[in-house]
């Protein structure tokens, strides 16, 4: 409890941190609700900008961001059909029905109010796991690390790409691009090609701007012109602030069900709110006494996935501040934030700098009431800003990137790669490749490697060791299952129906 | 809180809003774009006087938390200079140093460094660089202790119950250590005189080390000064079972040399600052009298002390003189150890 009296102190005792929050969340909020614009993309312009910020400063500020920005999805997702960020999916299958039968004001207090619920559930899911799992996590040896990062990898790719052989590839050419630079451990360099500004390993700020803002500019700039957003009006004369009771109505269940799926996805590393918003809404459904409602307005449907796709955000920061392991993309951005302050998550962070972590946590919490009150507040200015023409943002953006990798190394050479990897986005995009695999084969084939290394090492080459292990033979058995299983079930569907064809030929 | 409905008039709003907003990330850009032409400007001023007119980058080449980090968060407190802190990670420091070489010598990056990583780093040619001479030094500012630390679950209070254990247990004692540099040198040459078999584990920095070692994946730390390892001695996780330097440390009089005990040892630590070859000399001289008053600052020993280091000031000439004493004799045991391969 000391940790989070501390925490809190950050904020009583200096009113900037709590200004800052604000800012993000109001910041994230935008970037949420403008199509095209993600949380992700929020987070990954304000990085650079944090570095003359203290620590809980900065941190405070990326949170609200985070918050902000997964759930601002949900204002587009409700009024014209679209996800504000790719998060917010799912509330345009009941959300968007809703408001079409001129509940428009309904659904969104509802949708607003369930983020509220789920962020907070995870909040204290966070306060609760968190201090215990950091009690834990120094059992975890370089093998458990080392499978662990395995399985998120593993689940990431299997579950994002719509094809298992193009996810794995995506996966693969993230650990190559995480393995450029001087080996940590014996300084030999890698595919620097002789650019000794790569010798650190590509920078993290100019890759994610490159993939998440030149990528999306250029991607956007091929449909200028072609898009018209419909916004629905509404009948209703008043907004409620607090959704009426009758959509709440048989609302526990769902609840219940987002909150728990979307915490316990978030924990998982590298799966994030997309994946548990499909699940929960799926698993709603079949619990459902009215499933024939889903896709029709259901308040339940709106529920499910407004309460998961926000409880993720705080579980996903479990495995962030205890591990030092990201539990989705947005997590993996944030530890560039905690980097660019010199703090390396993980364990020992968790020893000496409980404040900080105290603070991480608090900010999280007091980011969604805030997140709250604002998208309630100034729900109508968010919609006049997601009808912003994207070509005056994307100006902005574009500045905002080059001065903010310029401002973060000092570098003309890294705006260069800015612009080079926006470009190979764009590409692999149009290839029809996931991004989640790639942004964490980046950010963990480093950290696969030295685990790997040093487990190596230490049983003298011996892998069998893995068997002393339980929970790392665990982790390692699903990853392999994970990734064969695809390829398996395929082979296997593909025999049988050779069999089958093979008996019909035969008679 | 009414929801607007009539939507000329929110179109109405909306361009004005938008207006607004482009002009003001218009002016942001016009004041960023500004000040960065402002902050170029300066560096073809010759007027020193006015050093320094923006954040003095310090190039940290260690994990955040380590020792060189503290000590120069420790610094940037009492110093009334604009200290900005920037932690270039991995291979023994060496990536960072690499970057201290290549940056402009115009007093605005300077590198906190560990000599003795360096200088080991060449005597094992992990690297090219003889960085002691291809950088300006500034001055050193601590004289650290390498040590020998077990966690407390293992139960070893001297460090002979950890050698009996160690020849008695072929294979059984890991022992982690940062980068392969000297440090492994060292270790092996220890670990040769103890006549057994411990598995030397690298690691890519120290929080990961002691993490290790207190989740008992690992039974012995080399660390190369007291501050790293002194918070978990003190809270009672770890425990010092000698020191590989050649005189003992004041933090633990108790803990013998190995020298005592009729080993090598003979390793030596040192924490300093270094700028870029080419550095104006003013530039230079201003640095070494703001470090040197630092080192005097009862209030800065104190702090320094609390993290586990002591301050000790040893001038650029006095620096450069041990720099290349070390390099010949630990030359010599990398010949005797054979650890080339590596």
């Amino acid at each position: 409890m000391n940790m989070f009296m501390e925490g809190l102190s950050y904020f009583t005792g200096n009113p900037t941190t709590l200004i800052l929050l604000c800012f993000g969340v109001f910041f994230g909020l935008i970037f949420g609700c403008i199509p095209g614009l993600t949380a992700t993309l929020g987070v990954i312009l304000m990085t650079p900008f944090t570095f003359l910020m203290g620590p809980e400063q900065g941190l405070s500020m990326l949170i609200g961001i985070y918050v902000g920005g997964i759930s601002g999805g949900l204002i587009t997702a409700i009024l014209i059909n679209i996800p504000g960020t790719p998060s917010s999916l799912v509330t345009c299958w009941d959300g968007y029905p809703l408001a079409q039968q001129g509940y428009t004001g309904t659904a969104l207090s509802l949708a607003v109010f369930s983020s509220l619920v789920g962020g907070l559930f995870s909040a204290f899911a966070l306060m609760l796991i968190a201090p215990q799992l950091a009690k834990v996590a120094l059992m975890f040896g370089s093998w458990e690390y080392f499978t662990l990062i395995l399985l998120g990898l593993s689940v990431v790719t299997m579950l994002t790409a719509s094809d298992p052989a193009k996810g794995l590839l995506a996966a693969f050419l993230g650990l190559l691009f995480g393995a450029v630079g001087m080996d940590k451990i014996t300084g030999i360099k890698r595919l620097t090609f002789g650019f000794w500004q790569i010798e650190a390993g590509l920078a993290i700020i100019p890759i994610l701007m490159g993939f998440f803002a030149i990528r999306e500019i250029l991607l956007q700039v091929e449909q200028f012109g072609g898009r018209k957003l419909q916004f629905l009006s509404t009948k209703e004369k008043k907004r409620p602030i607090l959704p009426p009771k009758w959509t709440l109505k048989g609302g526990l269940m769902p609840a219940i069900i987002g909150c728990t799926i979307g915490t316990v996805i978030g924990m998982l590393p590298g799966v994030g709110q997309s994946t548990a918003a499909v699940m929960s809404y799926n698993q709603t459904k079949a619990f459902s006494k009215t499933p024939e409602k889903f896709g029709k307005g259901s308040t339940q449907g709106i529920i499910a996935s407004e309460t998961s796709n926000n409880a993720v955000n705080g579980g996903a920061l479990i495995p962030l501040v205890t591990l030092g392991i990201p539990g989705d993309m947005v997590t993996a951005v944030l530890i560039g934030g905690l980097m660019i302050h010199g703090l390396q998550p993980g364990p020992m962070l968790f020893r000496t700098n409980p404040g900080l972590i105290g603070a991480i946590i608090i900010a999280y919490f007091l980011a969604n009431i805030f997140m709250y009150i604002m998208e309630m507040g100034l729900l109508g200015v968010f919609i006049k800003i997601a009808k912003i023409p994207l070509s005056y943002l994307f100006t902005g953006i574009l500045m905002t990137c080059i001065l903010g990798v310029f401002a973060a190394s000092n570098r003309y050479f890294d705006v260069l790669i800015l612009f080079v990897f926006g470009i190979v986005g764009y590409v692999l995009d149009k290839g029809g490749f996931s991004f989640p695999p790639i942004v964490l084969g980046y950010f963990l084939g480093p950290l696969l490697e030295s685990s790997f290394r040093i487990s190596m090492i230490s049983s003298r080459g011996n892998f069998s060791e893995l068997f002393n292990r339980p929970m790392a033979l665990f982790f390692f058995t699903a990853a392999i299952a994970m990734l064969v299983g695809p390829f398996a079930s395929r082979m296997i569907s593909n025999t049988i129906k050779l069999r089958h064809t093979k008996k019909f030929s035969k008679k | 809180m009414i929801f607007r409905s009539k939507k000329t008039k929110s179109i109405k709003n909306s361009s004005k809003f938008s207006v607004l907003l482009i002009g003001l990330l218009a002016l942001a850009m016009f004041v960023s774009v500004t000040a960065v032409y402002a902050a170029g400007q300066t560096e073809e001023a010759v007027d020193y006087s006015k050093y320094p007119e923006k954040p003095i980058q310090i190039i940290i080449p260690y994990n955040p938390g380590g020792g060189t980090d503290m000590l120069t968060r420790g610094i940037q407190k009492f110093v009334d200079l604009p200290f900005a802190l920037i932690n270039i990670v991995g291979a023994s420091g060496l990536i960072g140093a690499e970057e201290a070489t290549r940056a402009k010598p115009d007093g605005y990056t300077i590198l906190g460094h560990n000599p003795h990583n360096f200088i080991g780093n060449k005597a094992v040619n992990v690297t090219d660089h003889y960085f002691w001479r291809e950088l300006e030094t500034i001055c050193w500012i601590v004289e650290a202790k390498t040590l020998i630390a077990t966690s407390a679950k293992t139960g070893w209070k001297t460090f002979e119950e950890m050698a009996d254990y160690a020849r008695k247990n072929p294979g059984k004692v890991k022992m982690g250590m940062i980068g392969t540099g000297i440090h492994l040198a060292n270790a092996l040459r220890m670990i040769e005189e103890m006549e057994a078999d411990i598995v030397t584990v690298p690691y890519d920095g120290g929080a990961a080390e002691k993490a290790a070692l207190l989740g008992g994946h690992i039974d012995l730390v080399l660390p190369s000064n007291e501050a790293d390892i002194k918070p978990l001695v003190d809270s009672g996780d770890a425990i010092v079972l000698a020191i590989v330097s050649d005189s003992r440390s004041e933090f633990f009089p108790d803990v013998p040399t190995l020298k005592e005990m009729g080993y090598t040892g003979g390793a030596f630590s040192a924490r300093g600052y270094y700028a870029p070859l080419g550095t104006p000399e003013p530039i230079l001289t201003l640095l070494r009298q703001k470090f040197k008053e630092v080192s005097q600052n009862e209030d800065f020993i104190k702090y320094a002390y609390d993290q586990g280091m002591v301050v000790s000031f040893t001038d650029h000439i006095e620096a450069n003189r041990i720099s290349e004493e070390k390099y010949k004799q630990w030359q010599k045991i990398v010949d005797e150890t054979g650890i080339k391969e590596y």
